[in-house]
């Protein structure tokens, strides 16, 4: 740019400077690009492709082993997604994403409101109120299901103890699918109270301290400056923790596999049951196309519905 | 700029390679079978052997295979642990795919049909015919699982049944023989009652929400699970189920669960939820295979449970045999026709009857042939734990079925799924079990048709 100022005279010049703008604009772009280059290619090979084929694939009915397959249009979508099967499995992961997103986050609020103080040895319970972020799922899972065994479960030896009937968590349609978001519950914990602790870090001390010169009480600073200036992070962890309920799977594989009575079927096991188990891969693709589309809408909504709410700074 | 062009590059390969894998099948057609290569081979063949053991008989595997590569020079076997019985038949059909596929590869029973209608196997009863294998020395009842329409497709190798274990204990104490636990249904209930009355156990028995269970009940009935002989005259097109001897298992179960006598754990995803109960007091019997019988001992006669002394005896039932239960291993006829031959040099010498005696002993599956019960080693075995002979016993007496011979029929996980929801709907919603059973057979056979509608032509 500077080189073309220095040409001359300004008429002739004119022309040229646009053009040169121009090619440098073209270059600054190709720049850009070939930057970009690596993610693109990333992207479109494990994201972007594989999204693409799916939707292909769910025009699809495939033979029993995924082989091959025969054109069948919108008949197999109309089909699946207007199935019982499929609507139950919808109601299923709506109840599970409402059993452990509240919960999850005024849990994980609490601990990080708990852990936010200067006290001696806090370091020691902030590492065990975030330690179940480094703990896998497939682990979580299988010490959930001993805890929760109905003949040697600790939970249910301290029912009998205390005089209440033992109960089968997971064999019992009316529980199965609380125990499950509880493990959920206790799995995400760690990651929402490293995420809100993070965040009630950047709140400046000089607010909570005017605001207490202006007489405000301890709740009432909570609600009043703590809170919204946490709205960022509280609505960053409802959308994780949403998207995450939408997408489990290890423990309900681990813990029920979508039984009983399919009343821990969620969208994501029945897509692999229907995938992996039977084989019908244009049924789950159907169903994949489905749940895209779902967490696509809900993303969006949370944020312009929570956006507007938000404080972020100026 | 390059890096881009690599990057796009690489994605059309990669796009482009996706779908354009299978084709034709590199080995001979079906009724071929060419042999004597292995021996014009100029080096050792090397083999990729796909198998789904784990824990101790994982152990016990693949010390065999070892003793099979330092016992001659001709063939290699690599063996690859490709996850549980079920995974491992998931990773081999979508290993179809790509083509990486395995010379051998071991299939748990229920998946044989759908593994064969993919069309990557050879036959095994063309070679076996072609060189004249002599089967006359192994169990009919083995034989006769994994043969469709009187020709096997793979071969056996590990095999179990569904047996009682019950705790003889506990029998003792309600006053009944610990040498005579129930044989029929009818004794299962009133043995439980004794035990519930005398207070020994809350329960008698422990059920789970699995299919497995049933299929061999019916099997005990003399009753098919699909029709068409249990899918072995020809393809099943519909669940058979829904009969005399499937309502008298229905109704049985509901009975015994809505009085308490049985108790329902669910789905026993542990693997050990029908078990522990016995070991917490709660129950006395409980049905599971005789393969888990090295856990179930190991477990609770660890010394954990002091009342605890593990009695086993044939599965309670209909008196006419249960279903063999396992996996075989099918030989992929994408592998070169060496290859093929050296798979079935290295399947030759697990059939041994010195290595059938040394897999019995190291794993709890049967052995497979009359004659390994010869060998002195297990002789021994079996003179110390007399409880490893009962699946023994029980899959080479009884006179072979189409009903004990066990169902063959693609959509099987599907009406393994069925028969389990008809069994919650009865047990957990209070379903009426014909209702339940109907439905069940119902949803189990439009599985069966959309699976056979799906079958390239």
């Amino acid at each position: 740019m500077r080189d073309a100022g220095l040409i001359g005279e300004a008429s002739a010049t004119s022309s040229l400077r646009v053009r040169t703008r121009r090619n440098a604009r073209l270059r600054e772009a190709l720049f850009a690009l070939v930057l970009l280059a690596p993610s693109i290619a990333l992207f479109s090979t494990f994201a972007f492709y594989p999204l693409i084929k799916t939707f292909y694939l769910g025009f699809f009915r495939s033979d029993p082993f995924g082989l091959s397959a025969s054109y069948v249009g919108f008949d197999q979508y109309i089909d699946v997604l207007g199935s019982d099967r499929f609507h139950r499995s919808l109601f299923t992961t709506g109840l599970f994403a409402l059993f452990t997103v509240p919960t999850g986050l005024v849990l994980g609020l609490g601990l990080a409101l708990l852990a936010h103080q200067k006290l001696r040895g806090m370091i020691i319970y902030r590492t065990i109120f975030s330690s179940t972020v480094a703990t896998s799922v497939a682990v979580a899972s299988v010490m959930w299901l001993t805890l929760l065994n109905p003949s040697i479960g600790i939970i249910n030896y301290g029912l009998k103890e205390t005089g209440f009937e033992p109960i089968n968590w997971l064999g019992d349609p009316e529980w199965a699918l609380p125990a499950v978001s509880l493990t959920t519950i206790w799995l995400n914990l760690g990651f929402t109270f490293i995420v809100i602790l993070a965040g009630l870090q950047t709140i400046p001390e000089e607010l909570h301290e005017s605001a207490k010169v202006d007489g405000a009480g301890a709740v009432s600073r909570l609600f009043n400056v703590t809170l919204p200036m946490l709205s960022p992070t509280l609505l960053f962890s409802v959308v994780v923790l949403t998207i995450n309920a939408f997408q489990s799977f290890g423990q309900i594989d681990l813990l029920t596999q979508g039984g009983p009575l399919d009343r821990t079927n969620v969208i994501v096991y029945s897509i692999y049951t229907e995938g992996f188990r039977n084989f019908n891969e244009g049924v789950a693709a159907a169903q994949g196309v489905a749940l895209f589309f779902i967490v696509l809408t809900l993303t969006l909504i949370q944020f312009r519905f929570l956006e507007r709410r938000g404080f972020y700074g100026n | 700029m390059r890096a881009m062009r690599a990057a796009m590059a690489m994605a059309i390969v990669l796009v482009a390679a996706a779908p354009a894998c299978g084709g034709d099948s590199g080995g001979p057609a079906l009724g071929e079978c060419p042999t004597g290569l292995v021996e014009k081979a100029s080096g050792p063949v090397a083999i990729d052997f796909w198998f789904a053991e784990q824990a101790a008989n994982q152990d016990t595997l693949l010390r065999m295979v070892d003793e099979f590569n330092a016992s001659q020079r001709q063939v290699r076997v690599n063996p690859v642990f490709q996850g549980s019985y079920d995974e491992s038949t998931a990773k081999y059909l979508a290993a179809l795919r790509s083509g990486a596929l395995p010379d051998i590869v071991q299939v748990v029973d229920f998946e044989t049909q759908r593994v064969i209608d993919s069309r990557s196997v050879a036959r095994a009863q063309d070679c076996i015919d072609a060189e004249r294998t002599d089967l006359s020395d192994f169990l009919p009842r083995v034989l006769a699982y994994w043969s469709i329409g009187g020709d096997l497709w793979s071969y056996p190798f590990t095999a179990a049944a569904d047996v009682l274990y019950y705790n003889a204990r506990a029998f003792e104490k309600a006053g009944l023989d610990p040498q005579d636990p129930p044989a029929s249904l009818e004794e299962v209930r009133r043995q439980s009652q004794q035990l519930v009355d005398s207070g020994v156990a809350r329960h008698g028995i422990s059920v789970e929400m699995h299919a497995w269970s049933f299929e061999n009940w019916l099997s005990t009935y003399g009753q098919t699970l699909v029709n068409n002989g249990n899918g072995r005259d020809g393809r099943a097109t519909e669940a058979a189920f829904d009969s005399d001897a499937g309502r008298e298992i229905f109704a049985w179960l509901d009975s015994m669960v809505d009085s308490g006598l049985a108790v329902n754990v669910g789905r026993n995803l542990s693997g050990a939820d029908t078990l522990l109960p016995i070991g917490s007091g709660d129950v006395a019997m409980t049905h599971g295979s005789s393969a888990a019988m090295r856990s179930v001992f190991g477990v609770l006669e660890s010394g954990e449970f002091p009342d605890v002394k593990v009695g086993v005896a044939p599965m309670a039932g209909g008196g006419k045999g249960v279903v063999v239960g396992g996996a075989s291993l099918f030989i992929v006829n994408k592998s070169s026709p060496v290859e093929q031959e050296a798979a079935r040099i290295f399947v030759r010498w697990l059939h041994e009857p010195a290595q059938q005696a040394a897999w019995h002993i190291g794993t709890g599956y049967i052995p497979l042939r009359k004659s390994a019960a010869d060998q002195p080693a297990l002789a021994e075995f079996w003179g110390a734990n007399p409880q490893f002979r009962v699946a023994y016993d029980v899959l080479s007496g009884a006179e072979v079925t189409p009903a004990n011979s066990g169902a063959v029929v693609g959509a099987f996980s599907e009406v393994r799924r069925a028969v389990v929801e008809a069994m919650e709907q009865m047990l957990l919603q209070g379903a009426a079990p014909d209702s339940a059973l109907s439905a069940g057979a119902r949803n189990a056979t439009n599985a069966i048709k959309s699976y056979n509608d799906r079958l390239p032509k």
